[in-house]
């Protein structure tokens, strides 16, 4: 208990608590002067009482030192006067503080910023009940790796699947709104009942439909809306729970809100599952068949039992994979469901991006903080004198070490501060540019993590910074350094400099021939020809009710109609319909059957499968190269035709011509001959190899989701309402959506890719001034150190020019030697990126070349002033320098 | 860190206790006084050493203290023993009065 009250008496003190040596020196001045009259009293004299007096007393100085011991905490007060000091040296160099603190503070900037965006999308669990055990669920065959569920597997994997919880299933799908003033569509997911357990989700209002009420058969025309929804549609009115909504023709009653997840704007890919407007029961899946009959239609998602692992499931799934085959011998062998962490699926993709992101940024912190070092370092060196002064007073080699190592903590500090508040601004920038193909969360939340890799990279800064200048300085010769003209530069300190300035210029000559690769890829791709034309095209996607449109022939009326409507609009030029936009992320592949040539079951060839009306390949301005293209007699009532691309035509009857062979795939019933032969397009991607694409009349196989394009002599979107008017002119109440031009949706897809080599040459930017101000700094300070050999150079005669090139040269070889490592090590950055970098091979000379090139011209750059200085010497003036 | 003082850093507390208890409260002056004179001269007291220790045993809880006037009408401060001190000190006399008691035992039975 009195420890602890003495311990807090001396913590006291430190904060000011304490007794003054002034009442101190008072108490010992009465003590004296009473010790005194005490002895004058015994007779002795004046002077000798006061002299007796102090006999007595004994050392005043020590009975003060220790009074003083007694009070604050040793440790502490060390560091005070440590900090105090620190404070004193940055005022006297303002602006070598404010380099080092704002290089470090951009440093830190980037990294929390980017570390913020990666917490939010790799390392944060998903905002849903003990999301670590939740799994996306589809199925893979060895020919489609990612393919849906079908209702029957998924029953299966219900039933037998003991390392699972729960399963549940669910598709999001454009939903036809009608009844208000305009249709409307939204987004719509057919779930089952067991979604929302699976999930862990909660209704706010009313209930969610069971399992029961949403399978397939027995189905209730229920409908769970959105809390978004419910405010937007209803305004949050209590009175929702009466409401209906006609959902693609059918009328739904509302049965339940659903509340959202904590943070649902905080979850990647646009919050996964749950991010619809409404949810509707799974047996209401729109399709020809009742989904129990349908193939693969809906995506699943499981949670395991605790416990268990991806493995526990996949063995599971393999044996209910075997069972299936077994029990239905006709369906699509090889197929099995897989399962990966929820996580996992909804983010992907992006992972390699933003780690080379983080791996870059960290670089560029990496090249601050050596610049610091080498500043810290030089600046020590000079302050040589006065600590070779404190040591040969009595500081041991911890004191110096330690002051030295607060100044760079507290410049550490100041920088972590400044950087944390750059990092967390520049993020509302960071999310609006997109970080590659990432579907960044809306909100990044500042969060404990993040604060503490902010913490932990600051320390580990103020380390690099503090102990290299450090133990440089405290391993320095007192003796040395104390006598008359003592320069700074032993050979020794200059090598450190100087191999501090060579990892420098190594990681940004890295980060730039990463950039040049990246643009190069960029050039590559944004120069693929797309095969069709891209600018003043119009687009829309509709996708009809099947409810209204039972049948093909209502499905072609349908379109038909619309079709001679839209043609009908001035400043059209051409109007076809496709199932799927070129480049918008819709559409698929099939299965082909080709005449004469014998395939094993499973293993058919696959062909991007494309439903047009005629004047497709006019609106896209693809060119028909043999053959024709479709007309208007092409319909339910002819023979079946097809157009196929070159690729096509080459891959299967190479060398012949493919007019007039025969083909057949699995949604059509009768062979279908082929007419034409096309250019190849890119479909799925724009730098996608050249691949099969066969595409077959819309109107002998009516469908009722696709797209409407349209060429335009003026602006693509002038169109846009006489268009709606041209549709609802035909049905009212048909909603449309995705009106866009067809170039917004090309840049679009681009867009990540220029986006990351954006973001990497802005860091290569960023490290390369960097590095140069650290060659200027180092250059600068050798120069300095060397006056006098240049002094006597100059006065021997030897011509300005060549001290310059003395320096030159002296900075060119520094680049020479970082060039090893740099170039070594952007190799190695490139191959990490891999599927990133498109058509560019990671050891690419010319991007090589051009960064070595840069980084010369900046460290030339750099060291110019110097040199021009260090030819300006005054002979005269260096000589007398002693 | 320990003061090399002629009397061992604990027992100077004891002493000081001690003194407080039986006088009252005193000042710095007063008490080393009271000291000397009780150890009658066997002991070599530098008598600056008292004040680390009253500030010790300030922060201790042992002793309070407060400025007051002294004799000759001085400012000097005067240290009271408290009630936390009181029960210190007879504890450590306590402590003391055994370890006597032993070794004096000890002694005795040498055989």
């Amino acid at each position: 208990m009195t420890f602890m009250r003495e311990a807090l008496a001396r913590l006291a003190s430190v904060f000011g608590w304490r007794r003054g040596d002034a009442d101190l020196g008072e108490e010992i001045r009465s003590h004296l002067d009473s010790l005194a009259e005490q002895h004058v009293r015994s007779g002795m004299s004046e002077r000798d009482a006061r002299r007796a007096a102090r006999r007595d007393f004994g050392s005043v100085a020590r009975t003060t030192e220790e009074y003083r011991d007694q009070q604050g905490v040793p440790a502490l007060d060390a560091l005070r006067i440590d900090v105090r000091h620190a404070l004193r040296v940055f005022r006297k160099s303002p602006g070598f503080t404010a380099v080092a603190v704002l290089t470090l503070a951009l440093g830190i900037g980037a990294n929390t910023a980017l570390f913020s965006v990666v917490n939010a999308v790799l390392l944060r669990p998903l905002p849903y009940t003990h999301a670590d055990r939740l799994l996306a669920v589809s199925a893979t065959t060895p020919t489609r790796p990612l393919s849906l569920l079908s209702y029957r597997e998924y029953l299966a994997v219900r039933e037998q699947a003991s390392s699972i919880e729960s399963v549940g299933l669910w598709l999001t799908q454009s939903v036809n709104l009608t009844g208000g003033e305009n249709p409307e569509r939204i987004t719509g997911n057919f779930v089952t009942g067991s979604f929302f357990h699976t999930l862990g989700l909660a209704p706010e209002r009313g209930r969610f439909f069971t399992e029961d009420e949403s399978t397939p058969g027995r189905t209730q025309p229920f409908v769970v809306v959105s809390h978004a929804f419910w405010q937007r549609r209803f305004g949050g009115a209590a009175s929702v729970l009466q409401e209906r909504l006609s959902l693609n023709g059918t009328s739904f009653a509302v049965i339940g809100v659903l509340a959202p997840p904590f943070d649902a704007a905080a979850v990647p890919n646009r919050g996964g599952p749950v991010e619809s407007d409404v949810f509707i029961p799974a047996g209401a899946f729109p399709g020809r068949n009742d989904l129990s009959s349908l193939g693969p239609s809906l995506l699943g998602v499981a949670r395991m039992r605790p416990g268990m692992t991806v493995a526990h499931v996949t063995a599971d799934f393999d044996v209910i994979a075997r069972r299936l085959r077994a029990a239905f011998p006709e369906s699509e062998s090889d197929r099995t469901p897989r399962a990966v962490p929820l996580q996992e699926s909804l983010v992907g993709s992006s992972r390699t991006s933003l780690l080379l992101l983080l791996a870059v940024v960290g670089a560029v912190l990496l090249v601050a903080c050596v610049n610091v070092s080498n500043l810290l370092v030089a600046r020590s060196l000079d302050r040589r004198r006065e600590i070779a002064v404190r040591m040969a007073l009595g500081a041991g080699r911890i004191a110096v070490v330690r002051q030295l190592g607060v100044e760079a903590a507290l410049l550490t500090a100041a920088s972590a501060a400044l950087g944390l508040f750059i990092g967390r601004s520049s993020l509302g920038g960071l999310t609006a540019l997109g970080t590659g193909s990432v579907s960044v969360p809306p909100v990044i939340p500042l969060d404990s993590r993040v604060l503490l890799f902010t913490l932990f990279v600051s320390i580990a800064m103020a380390f690099v910074c503090a102990i290299v200048p450090a133990f440089r300085v405290v391993g320095l010769d007192p003796a040395g350094a104390l006598q008359a003209g003592a320069r700074g530069s032993t050979s020794a300190g200059r090598r450190t400099r100087e191999s501090l300035v060579v990892a420098e210029l190594a990681l940004s000559m890295a980060l730039v021939a990463l950039t040049g690769f990246f643009l190069k890829s960029l050039l590559i791709v944004e120069r693929t020809p797309l095969g069709f034309e891209p600018d003043h095209v119009f687009t829309l996607q509709f996708r009809l009710p099947p409810a209204k449109y039972p049948g093909q022939p209502d499905i072609a009326r349908f379109f038909t109609a619309t079709i001679e409507r839209v043609r009908a609009i001035p400043g059209v030029e051409s109007a076809a319909l496709v199932r799927a936009v070129p480049l918008s992320g819709n559409g698929g592949d099939t299965p082909f059957i080709v005449e004469g040539q014998l395939v094993a079951k499973g293993s058919e060839p696959l062909a991007r499968y494309h439903l047009v009306t005629p004047d497709y390949f006019k609106t896209m301005r693809i060119p028909v190269l043999r053959g024709r293209d479709f007309s208007d007699r092409d319909d339910l009532q002819s023979p079946l035709v097809a157009v196929i691309n070159q690729t096509f035509a080459r891959t299967v009857w190479p060398g012949d011509d493919p007019v007039g062979k025969r083909i057949k795939t699995v949604d059509l019933p009768d062979w279908i001959t082929v007419v034409g032969v096309v250019g190849d397009a890119r479909h799925a991607s724009p730098s996608e190899p050249a691949r099969p694409q066969l595409y077959v009349s819309h109107f002998q196989n009516p469908q009722i989701f696709t797209s409407l394009v349209a060429r335009t002599s003026q602006a693509p979107m002038a169109i846009a309402n006489d268009v709606r008017r041209a549709i609802w002119s035909v049905d009212k109440d048909q909603p449309v959506w995705a009106v866009m031009p067809l170039d917004a949706i090309v840049d679009a897809v681009r867009a990540p890719n220029r986006t990351l080599a954006l973001l990497v040459g802005l860091f290569a930017a960023m490290a390369v001034t960097i590095a140069g101000v650290g060659v200027y700094g180092v250059m600068s300070y050798s120069v300095s150190q060397r006056t006098q050999e240049f002094g006597i150079r100059l006065a021997l005669g030897a011509p300005a020019v060549a001290v310059r090139r003395d320096v030159l040269v002296r900075t060119l070889a520094l680049v020479g030697v970082s060039a090893v490592g740099g170039l070594a090590l952007a190799v190695v950055g490139a191959r990490v990126a891999g599927s990133l970098l498109v058509g560019v091979e990671p050891s690419d000379p010319s991007a090589l070349a051009a960064a070595t090139l840069t980084l010369a011209t900046v460290a030339l750059l750099a060291c110019y002033v110097p040199a021009r200085r260090a030819s300006l010497v005054d002979p005269l003036v260096a000589l007398k320098q002693e | 860190m320990a003061p090399d003082a002629d009397i061992p850093y604990g027992t100077l507390d004891l002493m000081v206790l001690k003194t407080l208890d039986s006088m009252g409260p005193l000042h710095g002056y007063g008490i080393a006084r009271r000291i000397e004179q009780v150890a009658q001269g066997s002991l070599a007291l530098n008598q600056g050493t008292i004040y680390p220790a009253l500030l010790r045993l300030e922060q201790k809880g042992w002793i309070k203290s407060e400025w007051g006037a002294s004799e000759n009408n001085r400012r000097a401060r005067f240290y009271e023993i408290t009630r936390a001190g009181k029960k210190q000190l007879a504890a450590e006399t306590e402590s003391w009065q055994r370890t006597v008691a032993i070794v004096t035992r000890l002694l005795e039975h040498e055989p």
